[in-house]
This record gives structure tokens, C-alpha cells and sequence, in this order.
């Protein structure tokens, strides 16, 4: 494990984020044939709610979030320097449980509901995630990233259900439709910003930051795939994150039974049979 | 230099108006003007957003809403009326049901009169308010710093 | 179980004690996933993908109970908690156990669960020191931050909640025709996926398929039939 490289990623990782969600909203605004806002505009918004006035509507949320953003930082940092696959996983369930926590403790009807809502997304996205973990385990012998990442297999070849399944639930984590059910971006709202309704100036912008670790934790499990090759990778991560934009662009929000059946269906289907393939194949030594 | 100027995030409230207005700042939002690349977003939530757009004259039902999303919207924060029904009641102004214009119930810093209001006059009207917004925050900085060191 | 928080404090902040040790890195299940994990997969990967599906489930309905239990509004005055002194002292053991379980897992695992393990597998595997140091660092994260709540408790104005702009206090707000409505907040069931029916049907029909095929393999066995 190189901490090193993780204290490195994490000063980056926001920085990276950022630029990747303002390029994000500038290619969704030329494909509705916009100008859309500059590159850098998700630095500005986070700057300028941080010179807000600070409102809160229960005085424990404010905890809620800086647990949030600190574990989701703490989860990123833990992938980069190449710790256990399963650990960055398990950090990141903490992280969000934290967030639907301080949702909770609004008590607010928007809030209330989306925090559900996030409940249910997690539970859709869960299995899918670890899945990846475990057919990465059975492709490279070992649950550490810096092995994954340094290890020669071309995972993409050997775990293509697994790609597949991750690519489906990724649009959840990186909250586009058609599954940003709980918070979608301002400009798609349902149930006032859902999850993110009762949070406002310093708070929201410490979301938002954290939001652009998830986005970067997530493409960089899309780069373990492509491990042996970075700059394939480069372009793997570069034409997934298109996609992932297109898909938003075309398609309407789910609705969450729909949302859960479907990604637990990838993950049965996807994600199970090619792990279960991939075992019998290692292990019976075909 | 304070970033409020570079990413004004707008609510739009209709107070009983005839959408004519509504329609005008909803265009703003369409790629023919694209408030968009001025960093505005529409959000729904008063908690998060800086300018307040409102339009119509105000009726006794709306009151209350009007004053609860003001209310609801951390400093610093601007008010700009839309259309003339909004700035002082327009043709409904000795309508004995309207309280002829936003300003009779909160502060409003910003009027774009028309009927109804076109969207270059909108944007423009938007600017100034971002420039009085960023007067608010340094009144709001020296403000707080005043507090600190008494 | 709203409202909990407000009619028995102690009993709440137990209970939220009990609950994240039952799903929470790094308290419970840290240890207990993990290693689940971590030895499924090399055995058999169908266990490991109900683990991984299960997994999802619970964090589900443990951090929903939270939710109820954390969003408290209303009634700030302090009544006078019931609970029977034995039942709190039995709570305030157990509580304290979890923490110190949860703290010190290192020690017990070398010096109580491996030489077990050991004894009775004839194998034991230990831990890496970088998962360890990676487990302490996420337990000291947890248990620092809440100190943060003395800085968040002066800083902030309050506000109600939004209710669509409807005036509002804490639980109640105006609805239509000036009448003063009560907010009310239920939790999502999923009684149409989980419900009690329908798992009951699934359920009982594999536990009879699965005794009677018990039953056949047992006496077949016993019968010199099957080896």
C-alpha cells in the first residue's frame, strides 16, 4: 500500500472531479445545442456557496455531512494508494449512510423521501460493486488494488459480464438518469433536489466536493478493468463517461421498483454468471 | 472579487401571474439565450438559490408563500420583479384581490417592466442584480467583521 | 419509533449503538463481512453472491431504522424517561461491550479467536497489517468526528423546513383552506418485493422440498443405497 500515491490522489481527486463534471455539463449542454456553462463553473459553485450564509434546519446535519465528504474522502484516498477492494467498498457504504443520515435528521418530507430513495439505490448498487471485487479476486489471486491496477490480465477480457454490470449500475453512483431517483442535478429536479433539499451553503458545497471524489473513485474502478494498458484505459474511461452522458441526455427517470429489479437483474445475470464461469474455469483448471 | 457573481443560482416563483412572464424566463433557459453560460441554474429549492424571480402581482393567497420563500433563502440574496404586474401591479394594480406589485411584501432590489418582460430585458435586469448581490456580500463581510472585533 | 429519541434519550443512543454494530464499517460488520467475503469467494461463489445481495438488503433496513429514529422534530422538552433501571443498566453493558468489542477486535482475534481456530482447523490465517492499519485508521475517523459536533452547535440560523413554501413550524404546516395539517412521515416496506406473504409461500414450499430431500438422502444412506 503507497500512501504516497494516496495523499497524492487525494489533493487531485477534487480538483479532477471537478474539471470531469464541468466538462460533463458543458458536452450535455452542446448536445441540447447550448453553449453551457465554462469548464471550470462546478469550482465556482462550490466557491460561491461556501460564501453563504449558513442555515441549517437541524443542528446535528452539519455533522452528518462533514462525516459524509471525510469518509468519502477517506474511501478515495484508500483506493488510490492501492488499499483492499472490499474496504474501499465497505468505506463507501459508510460514507453514504452518512449523508442519508443527515437527510434523515431534517425531517423534512422531501428530504425523508429521498433519503428512502438513496436507501433503495444503495441496496441496487451494493451487490453489483462487490461483485466486481470478488470476479477481480478470482481473475488477478488478490483484493488489493495495486496489485489489480499493476497486474497483467486483461481483466476487460476475463470479466466482460462484470464490465457490463458495473457500467449499469455506475449510472446510479454517478447520479444520472435514469436512476438519479434521490438527487438529480438542479436542472432535472423531482421532490425539490430530494436528498439535498434541507442542505444549503457550506454544506451543500462540502456535497458537492464529495461528489466529485465518488465520480472519481468510480471511473477509477472503470480503469482496474483496463490495468495492463493505461492508455486504453485512458480511452475506456473517456468513452464510458460519454456514454454514461448520453444515457442521461436520452432517458427519462425510473421509477425505483424499476430501478432496483433492473440493476439487480445486471447484477444476477451480468455480474453472476461470469463470476461463476470465471470460477469454474480457475478452479477446475480447464 | 466574490464568486456569487459567476454562479447565480435563480428560484422562480410565479405569484399569480398570467405566465406570459413565465413563459419569457423559461425561454431564457432555451438555447436561443442560455442563461446557462452566465452559471445560472433554475433550482426549485429557495435554500439554494441567491436571486429570487418573481412574477405577478400579488394576490392574497400568495402572500404568505412570497414572504415564506424570501424567507427561506440565505443572504445574501436579490429580488427581481418580473414584468410590470410584478413591479407595480400592471392593468390588475386597483384589482381589489392583488396587492399591486411584489414590493408591497418583501423587498424587491431589482424592476423589468414589460408585459411581457422580453428575455434580453431579463438578462439584463439579471446582471444588475448580481452586481448589488456583490455589494450585499461585502456589506455582509464588513458586516460580520464589524461583529467579530466588537 | 419517531418520536423514540424524545421519549427515552438513553434507550435511543443504545439502540443506535446496537444498530451500527449490526451494519456498519467499522463497527459490526467490518470484521464479520470481510472475512465472509474474503473466504466465500475462494469455496463458492453462489455464497458469495447472496452475501453480496444480502449485504445490500441490510444496509437497507438497518439505516432506515436510524433514519426513524434520527429525525426527531417537535416536542424539545425534556419528559421524564420510564425505562426500568435493571432493563438500562442490562442496555448501558451491552452498549459498552459493542465499543470495546469494536475497538480492541485486534486482541481478541490474536489472542482468543486464532489459537481456537487453530485448535480445531489445524489452519489459521492472520490478518494483514495494512487492512489493520486501514480498519483503525476508519474506527478513528468514526469516533473523532462526532467531537465536531460541538463546533457545528453555535454556527448556523435555524429555519423550518421546506414545505413547498407553505408556512410552517416543526411538524405542522398550513394545508388548503387555512387548515393547519400535521406532517406525517412513513417508511417504504417493500412489502410487494420482501413482504411477509409472499416470502412465505417461497419459503415454506423450498423448506419442505429441501427436508423431504433430507429425509430421502438420510434413509437411502442409512439403507446402504447411496454411499
Amino acid at each position: 500500500m503507497n500512501i504516497i500515491y494516496g495523499l497524492i490522489f487525494l489533493m487531485a481527486a477534487p480538483f479532477a472531479g471537478g474539471i470531469i463534471i464541468g466538462m460533463d455539463r458543458k458536452i450535455s449542454a452542446r448536445m441540447q445545442s447550448r453553449v453551457g456553462p465554462p469548464i471550470l463553473q462546478p469550482f465556482y459553485d462550490v466557491l460561491k456557496l461556501f460564501e453563504k450564509e449558513n442555515i441549517v434546519v437541524e443542528r446535528s446535519q452539519s455533522f452528518f455531512i462533514l462525516g459524509y465528504l471525510v469518509m468519502m474522502a477517506f474511501s478515495a484516498a484508500l483506493f488510490f494508494s492501492g488499499g483492499d477492494l472490499l474496504l474501499v467498498i465497505f468505506a463507501m457504504t459508510l460514507s453514504e449512510v452518512f449523508l442519508v443520515l443527515g437527510a434523515y435528521s431534517a425531517h423534512s418530507p422531501f428530504a425523508f423521501i429521498g433519503a428512502e430513495r438513496e436507501l433503495i439505490l444503495m441496496m441496487a448498487f451494493e451487490p453489483m460493486i462487490l461483485l466486481t471485487a470478488g470476479g477481480m479476486y478470482l481473475a488477478t489471486g488478490s483484493f488489493f488494488a495495486e496489485s489489480i491496477a499493476a497486474s497483467s490480465m486483461p481483466l476487460i477480457l476475463l470479466l466482460p459480464g462484470v464490465f457490463l454490470g458495473l457500467f449499469y449500475v455506475m449510472t446510479i453512483k454517478l447520479r444520472k438518469s435514469p436512476f438519479d431517483l434521490s438527487a438529480s442535478q438542479h436542472t432535472h429536479q423531482e421532490l425539490v433536489q430530494g436528498i439535498m433539499t434541507e442542505f444549503s451553503g457550506a454544506t451543500l458545497g462540502a456535497i458537492e466536493i464529495a461528489r466529485w471524489f465518488e465520480t472519481v473513485l468510480m471511473l477509477g474502478f472503470v480503469y482496474l478493468f483496463f490495468g495492463f494498458s493505461p492508455l486504453l484505459a485512458l480511452g475506456a474511461i473517456i468513452v464510458l463517461y460519454f456514454l454514461e452522458l448520453f444515457t442521461d441526455n436520452t432517458y427519462t427517470r425510473f421509477k425505483w421498483p424499476l430501478a432496483l429489479k433492473s440493476s439487480w437483474l445486471a447484477a444476477l445475470t451480468l455480474g453472476m454468471i461470469n463470476i461463476l464461469v470465471l470460477w469454474v474455469y480457475i478452479k477446475g483448471g480447464l | 472579487m466574490t464568486f456569487l457573481r459567476k454562479s447565480p443560482w435563480i428560484i422562480h416563483y410565479d405569484a399569480s401571474s398570467c405566465n406570459g412572464c413565465d413563459l419569457e424566463v423559461i425561454a431564457c433557459l432555451t438555447p436561443m439565450y442560455d442563461v446557462e453560460r452566465f452559471g445560472v441554474l433554475n433550482t426549485g429549492n429557495p435554500k439554494h438559490s441567491d436571486v429570487l424571480l418573481i412574477t405577478g402581482s400579488v394576490n392574497e393567497q400568495n402572500v404568505e408563500v412570497v414572504k415564506n420563500i424570501y424567507g427561506q433563502m440565505p443572504d445574501p440574496k436579490v429580488v427581481i420583479a418580473v414584468g410590470i404586474c410584478a413591479t407595480s401591479g400592471g392593468v390588475f394594480r386597483e384589482c381589489y384581490n392583488v396587492s399591486g406589485g411584489v414590493d408591497k411584501v418583501i423587498p424587491v432590489d431589482v424592476y423589468v417592466p414589460g408585459c411581457a418582460a422580453r428575455p434580453e430585458s431579463i438578462i439584463d435586469g439579471l446582471l444588475k442584480a448580481l452586481a448589488i448581490l456583490e455589494k450585499k456580500k461585502s456589506a455582509m463581510n464588513a458586516g460580520r467583521k464589524a461583529r467579530v472585533k466588537s | 419509533m419517531e418520536g423514540l429519541a424524545v421519549r427515552m434519550p438513553k434507550v435511543a443512543f443504545m439502540l443506535l449503538i446496537g444498530i451500527t454494530g449490526m451494519f456498519l464499517a467499522p463497527f459490526g460488520m467490518l470484521i464479520s463481512k470481510w472475512a465472509t467475503l474474503r473466504a466465500f469467494i475462494d469455496v463458492n461463489p453462489v455464497l458469495f453472491g447472496i452475501a453480496a445481495f444480502g449485504s445490500g438488503m441490510t444496509v437497507f433496513f438497518w439505516a432506515k431504522w436510524m433514519g426513524k429514529i434520527i429525525s426527531v422534530h417537535g416536542a424539545k422538552d425534556a419528559v421524564k424517561e420510564k425505562t426500568n433501571r435493571d432493563e438500562t443498566i442490562v442496555l448501558a453493558v451491552l452498549a459498552a461491550l459493542t465499543i470495546v468489542t469494536c475497538v480492541a477486535f485486534p486482541l481478541i482475534s490474536q489472542y482468543v479467536v486464532e489459537p481456537f481456530v487453530a485448535a480445531t482447523f489445524g489452519i489459521s490465517s492472520q490478518m494483514g497489517r495494512g487492512n489493520l492499519i486501514t480498519m483503525f485508521m476508519m474506527l478513528a475517523a468514526v469516533l473523532i468526528l462526532p467531537f465536531s459536533v460541538l463546533y457545528f452547535r453555535k454556527r448556523g440560523r435555524e429555519l423550518p423546513a421546506y414545505m413547498s413554501a407553505r408556512p410552517s413550524q416543526a411538524n405542522r404546516f398550513s394545508g388548503t383552506a387555512g387548515l393547519e395539517k400535521e406532517l406525517e412521515l412513513n417508511n417504504y416496506y417493500l412489502d410487494g418485493m420482501f413482504g411477509e406473504a409472499r416470502l412465505m409461500k417461497i419459503g415454506v414450499i423450498t423448506c419442505i422440498l429441501l427436508s423431504l430431500f433430507m429425509f430421502v438422502f438420510a434413509f437411502s444412506a442409512f439403507a446402504g443405497v447411496l454411499p
